[in-house]
């Protein structure tokens, strides 16, 4: 049997079989998606639906505070992943994070649609999202120049840059320890 | 254009993308300590049942994200400079870059998955360059680019948000990905955010088209091509589309040699 050969027959429909379900895993929805997904620990299956079918129009924003051991809090302060920049069309290291910050508020804003949804416990549904266990390791990682014992979150929706002062608050953490 | 031409540009287009992003994770590292790759943010990640519990026991410790990412640099330069065992390197690369994208599943974007699909196709093609499998290594790096932009170009004109030209607007006003400046100015100029609606859209899904007629029409596609992400990385900040996308280029020049038999410029 001719090894080369049988490596190619398999190289092309490889990438054939992989192009095709490509093509098949385009639109959301059907258990099939969904349990290909669960297994596609690399992403090798694409969705190449860029900012549809429901575009991001508004901004997450986390806003924390700290408390100290006397049970005094300083005021609540904006974290930004990253601020804009002229330079950020060639070079912008702040993206990750920032997208990161995005996707992970997204997926505990629908952890809490589903417990309305399917009238579940809200606690319970954040305790088992692992979204939202990421975000409170992400903001206890946060530096902590004050030596704060405690830091409280929240997440926040705001309207950009058209109305830059209005902020509708969709989740306000407990206080959680912050690593001395 | 010739295959052998085609997946050179390729691979030094991806390549150029892979040295931006990596050497802007390395510069991120105060956030990689941070936050997102954390320890505790990917143990958070990979407890979701994946049973895959091998690479977080490497990855989940910060220095070796960093070895990592390094490796993988070391590797796109030698890649690119020297055709010598590219194959293994590019192996190597692409390697790297699905560990990553194991091992940070947040943040993750279509650039980096196009990243995937490019590697995939230049390593296949440079396994056995002069071959058919070689030749189909770049046609699929081509379907899956006529597949991104097609698709994402149907998904915009299925949404009214969309086709009533205020994503655009809509999008550029976000802190996120919008622009302090040009967001409010397309948003107060109607016309404006229809045409850039309605321009994305016709633009993503007759970019295909530009495939199979060849020559100058697909050259001038492929020009606004080059020009769309370079406006999104300016607008949006996302720079990290415009490499591996263009990075695919090369093999649609070559797809459409093969499919109309002839080049414009090539």
């Amino acid at each position: 049997m001719n090894l080369g050969l049988v490596a190619r027959t398999m190289a092309e429909c490889g990438l054939a079989v992989w192009f095709l379900t490509s093509v098949l895993f385009q639109y959301r929805g059907g258990k099939l998606l969904n349990f290909v997904k669960r297994w596609d620990h690399y992403s090798l299956i694409p969705r190449w639906t860029f900012f549809a079918p429901n575009p991001y129009t508004h901004d997450f924003e986390i806003l924390f505070r700290n408390r100290y051991p006397d049970s005094t809090m300083c005021a609540w302060t904006l974290h930004r992943a990253a601020s804009p920049s002229h330079r950020n069309g060639i070079w912008n290291p702040a993206k990750r994070s920032q997208k990161a910050i995005i996707d992970l508020c997204g997926n505990i804003m629908g952890s809490l649609h589903d417990a309305s949804k399917f009238e579940l416990d809200p606690a319970e549904c954040l305790a088992g999202s692992s979204s939202y266990q990421a975000l409170q390791k992400y903001v206890q990682g946060l530096p902590n120049p004050t030596m704060a014992t405690e830091r409280q979150f929240t997440i926040v929706l705001t309207e950009g840059y058209r109305k830059p002062n209005e902020r509708r608050i969709l989740l306000v953490s407990p206080f959680l320890p912050l690593p001395q | 254009m010739k295959p052998a031409s085609a997946a050179e540009w390729s691979l030094v287009f991806v390549s150029i993308g892979l040295l931006v992003g990596g050497a802007e994770s390395l510069a991120a590292r105060g956030d990689l300590l941070a936050g997102t790759y954390s320890e505790g943010v990917l143990a958070a990640f990979i407890s979701r049942g994946s049973g895959v519990r091998r690479f977080p026991s490497i990855a989940t410790r910060f220095r070796y994200a960093v070895a990592i990412q390094i490796v993988q640099l070391v590797c796109v330069v030698l890649c690119v400079a020297f055709s010598t065992a590219r194959v293994w390197l590019l192996g190597v690369v692409l390697i790297t870059h699905l560990v990553r994208m194991r091992c940070s599943p947040v943040g993750l974007g279509g650039s980096d998955q196009m990243t995937t699909v490019v590697l995939v196709g230049l390593v296949v093609f440079f396994s056995d360059p002069g071959s058919e499998v070689g030749h189909a290594g770049l046609i699929f790096v081509a379907a899956e680019s006529c597949l991104a932009y097609f698709v994402s170009g149907f998904a915009k004109l299925m949404c009214p948000i969309w086709r009533s030209g205020r994503a655009s607007a809509g999008i550029l006003t976000t802190r996120s990905f919008g622009h302090r400046y040009a967001g409010p100015f397309v948003e107060r100029h109607g016309n404006l955010a229809r045409v850039a609606d309605w321009g994305t859209i016709s633009f993503e899904m007759l970019f295909s088209v530009g495939l199979l007629v060849g020559g100058t029409p697909l050259l001038a596609i492929l020009v606004a091509g080059g020009l769309f992400h370079y406006g999104v990385a300016v607008l949006m900040g996302l720079n990290d589309f415009f490499w591996p996308f263009v990075s695919t280029y090369p093999a649609l020049l070559y797809t459409s040699v093969l499919l109309v038999g002839h080049s414009a410029v090539f």
